[in-house]
């Protein structure tokens, strides 16, 4: 960090297919070795270093500048010339989209709410690749009604004591910031007395404990908050204003990086294309994956230029995360039926990379908002259906 | 490009707006003169793809029907001594294969048309005795003429049948990529007619689960209700995304890159671009077709409700040029041909 090259904020800001195409050429020269460093090690500990390498290499660049506040190091701009960076590397398999498009839901949501001191503190290292964070949402009692949470933050002074428990919390173990959600209302105050933290994970009375999913990762995590003091320096947005926090980064969860899950969706179909025998089934298998993809891709399209214009109301992005569920589903359910017997009987590395990738597949209608709560949104936020009593 | 000039969302906002009203007004009759009075020609020639997306959606939604399909499929004779073409549709169990088959010296004809011009001529693709796909510019005269009505006897489908001792024969290397080019700006006009369709039966069941009351309250606020209304318009959206990419293709200049399928005649949409939205857009009406169905429940079923003319139009449509059961096979096809997946659009 200390070598990186301050580039000229006051560059001109490219278009996004001149600058997917100024990457490209970039990338043409440096794809071999970015090919290497991630198949040295394909574990998570692994892709997590990896996955640092190159953030850190895009930043000095300056490739994945544009749209971030130039308190963070930032070109300002437009957030599309990083979804076509994060796009390209996906297309050529040289990132895992899911940890490298993060910061795209915690940063961005942080960038739009954080006051420009917080900004200017910790977004930057969060960027660069040298600082991971996750996301304090989720609760053992509280997953789709968010809004119930119990984790409490109670003020003394200067400083919140938070206590309470966080589950689903993606890649906690690697991290030193999280992103918390606490009460800071009373009990019954639902989503009007949430506040939002940004918390330094290595405080005394945290605890990380990961928990193994059925794929075998360990993606999620348990945290446990013990008598956890954080500055009321650290607080997101207004004190019992953390829905609003919440519900930004939501909207980022669920429809900014579907641009770059479509990618790689469509780099998987690309995989499978080359593996399949060939024949009407493997066609009508393929075909069908690919018209749901193109539809995600198509309407994550139209979802990208209105958040980058400011004109996107947060639930469309429920539409977004049902394509995407479906979509991502039907690329590895023909998977699983064209590569069968790999699938249930081979114990290589890359029968194990598929049916890992078809395993947590099937969390894509749980995470982020489940498909019953998107509907929900859908129902009564978009046909403006009365609300259930 | 074809068109001389672009039409920007305010110029498709006044065609809508202007042709709105007399399509409603025609309550499912044919709006073929109002088309006609208000310069379908040269909006046609204009910017072809938004024209007809913008048309066919509003044709959909209003329940109207005009003969302008074979028009739009003739888009890709445009610059062609054979312009302006209107041309023939296959039967559905044909998808889009030719419709008809050179005997000697005659071609022998059964095809489709929503209302099939009285006089004049219209372009018919052919199997050769060589299996060679040729194009046959014949007088539609010459054929038998009968009421298609079928499932939906109020779209105007009439068949077309006969021998035609054809007035010009495309027998050209061209051909073939022609005729894909007809029937992707056939599919491009369908798929936007689907979308409208299932657009005006989402609405009339989202209405009706607002009103419709049971057990005290509406039945719009039973989770199950709202989630095949919510499932329905996740499908709509779905369509009408890959509809605007079908469109979008028709501007792209030839070639644009290594990751386009590119269209045979400039201008046409790309072909895979067409075939997805087709699909998507049949998904859709088959969507609509059980779930507002489902919660317009018993009085959806009856003959005076306005549903059961979009239900059987979506049927149709769904049929016409590859059904939503067929095309995802013959989108995979044409994936496996190309040895690639296309991204087809970009930021």
């Amino acid at each position: 960090m200390s070598t990186v090259t301050r580039l000229t904020p006051e560059r001109a800001e490219p278009s996004p297919g001149d600058h997917r195409r100024a990457f490209g050429a970039w990338l043409d020269g440096v794809e071999a070795d970015l090919r290497a460093s991630r198949q040295s090690c394909r574990t998570l500990d692994g892709e997590m270093a990896h996955n640092r390498r190159v953030s850190e290499l895009l930043w000095e660049q300056g490739f994945t500048r544009w749209g971030w506040p130039p308190a963070a190091g930032g070109f300002a701009g437009s957030p599309l010339l990083r979804a076509v960076v994060a796009e390209e590397l996906t297309l050529r398999g040289l990132v895992h989209q899911n940890i490298f498009t993060m910061p795209e839901i915690l940063g961005a949501g942080f960038a739009a709410l954080a006051s420009p001191a917080l900004i200017g503190e910790h977004l930057e290292a969060y960027l660069t690749g040298r600082h991971w964070w996750c996301q304090g949402f989720s609760e053992p009692e509280a997953g789709s009604d968010l809004a119930n949470l119990r984790t409490r933050a109670v003020r003394n002074g200067d400083v919140f004591v938070v206590n309470g428990q966080k589950v689903w919390t993606t890649l906690a173990q690697y991290a030193q910031r999280c992103v918390l959600l606490a009460r800071t209302g009373a009990p019954g105050s639902a989503h009007r007395g949430i506040t939002a933290f940004l918390i330094d994970v290595d405080t005394p009375g945290v605890t990380i404990r990961p928990l193994r999913g059925m794929n075998g990762d360990d993606e999620f995590s348990e945290c446990f908050f013990g008598d956890v003091e954080i500055g009321a320096d650290r607080v997101i947005g207004e004190i019992d204003g953390g829905w609003t926090v919440a519900m930004q980064i939501l909207a980022f969860e669920r429809a900014t990086i579907f641009w770059t899950r479509a990618a790689w969706l469509l780099e998987r179909l690309g995989a499978l294309l080359r593996r399949s025998s060939g024949g009407p089934r493997a066609a009508a298998l393929i075909g069908d994956a690919y018209q749901q993809v193109a539809a995600l891709r198509a309407r994550s399209r139209q979802t990208q230029y209105a958040m980058a214009a400011g004109r996107f109301a947060a639930p469309q992005s429920s539409v977004d995360k049902v394509l995407m569920a479906a979509a991502e589903k039907a690329v590895f359910d023909a998977a699983f039926e064209l590569l069968e017997d790999e699938f249930v009987t081979e114990d290589g590395e890359d029968a194990a990379v598929w049916r890992n990738q078809y395993l947590y597949s099937r969390a894509a209608s749980i995470y982020g908002g489940t498909g019953e709560i998107q509907r929900n949104i859908i129902a009564e936020r978009l046909l403006d259906l009365p609300r259930a009593p | 490009m074809t068109g001389g000039g672009m039409l920007s969302e305010n110029d498709l906002e006044s065609v809508r707006a202007a042709l709105a009203p007399a399509f409603r007004a025609a309550g499912g009759e044919s709006v073929s003169a109002v088309l006609a009075d208000f310069g379908w020609p040269d909006l046609l020639a204009t910017d072809p793809a938004p024209a007809v997306a913008t048309v066919f959606e509003l044709l959909g939604r209003t329940g109207a029907t005009a003969g302008a399909l074979g028009g739009v499929m003739g888009q890709a004779f445009v610059s062609s001594p054979w312009s302006p073409a209107t041309v023939l549709l296959p039967l559905p169990g044909h998808r889009s294969a030719p419709p008809a088959t050179f005997d000697g010296a005659a071609v022998s004809i059964d095809a489709l048309c929503v209302e099939a011009p009285s006089g004049g001529e219209a372009v018919v693709a052919a199997h050769g005795s060589d299996g060679g796909l040729r194009l046959a510019l014949v007088a539609v005269d010459c054929l038998d003429r009968s009421s298609a009505g079928g499932t939906d006897p109020w779209l105007g489908l009439v068949r077309l049948r006969g021998a035609a001792k054809p007035i010009d024969v495309d027998a050209g290397p061209d051909a073939a990529a022609r005729w894909q080019a007809a029937v992707s700006w056939g599919r491009l006009a369908l798929a936007a007619q689907l979308a409208g369709l299932v657009q005006a039966s989402l609405d009339l069941a989202a209405d009706h689960a607002r009103i419709r009351s049971q057990f005290g309250r509406a039945v719009g606020t039973f989770q199950a209700v709202q989630h095949r209304l919510a499932d329905l318009h996740v499908a709509l959206e779905a369509a009408r995304s890959t509809v605007s990419t079908a469109v979008e293709s028709c501007r792209q200049p030839e070639g644009a890159g290594p990751d386009r399928s590119v269209g045979a005649s400039s201008g046409a949409p790309d072909d895979l671009a067409a075939m997805v939205a087709k699909s998507m857009a049949g998904r859709a009406a088959s969507v609509a077709a059980a779930n507002a169905l489902q919660v317009l429940a018993g009085i959806g079923f009856t003959w005076e409700h306005p549903f059961h003319r979009f239900h059987k139009r979506g049927i149709v449509l769904d049929r016409l040029l590859g059904s939503s059961r067929d095309l995802p096979a013959e989108i995979g096809a044409r994936l496996a041909a190309l040895g690639e997946i296309p991204t087809l659009v970009t930021l």
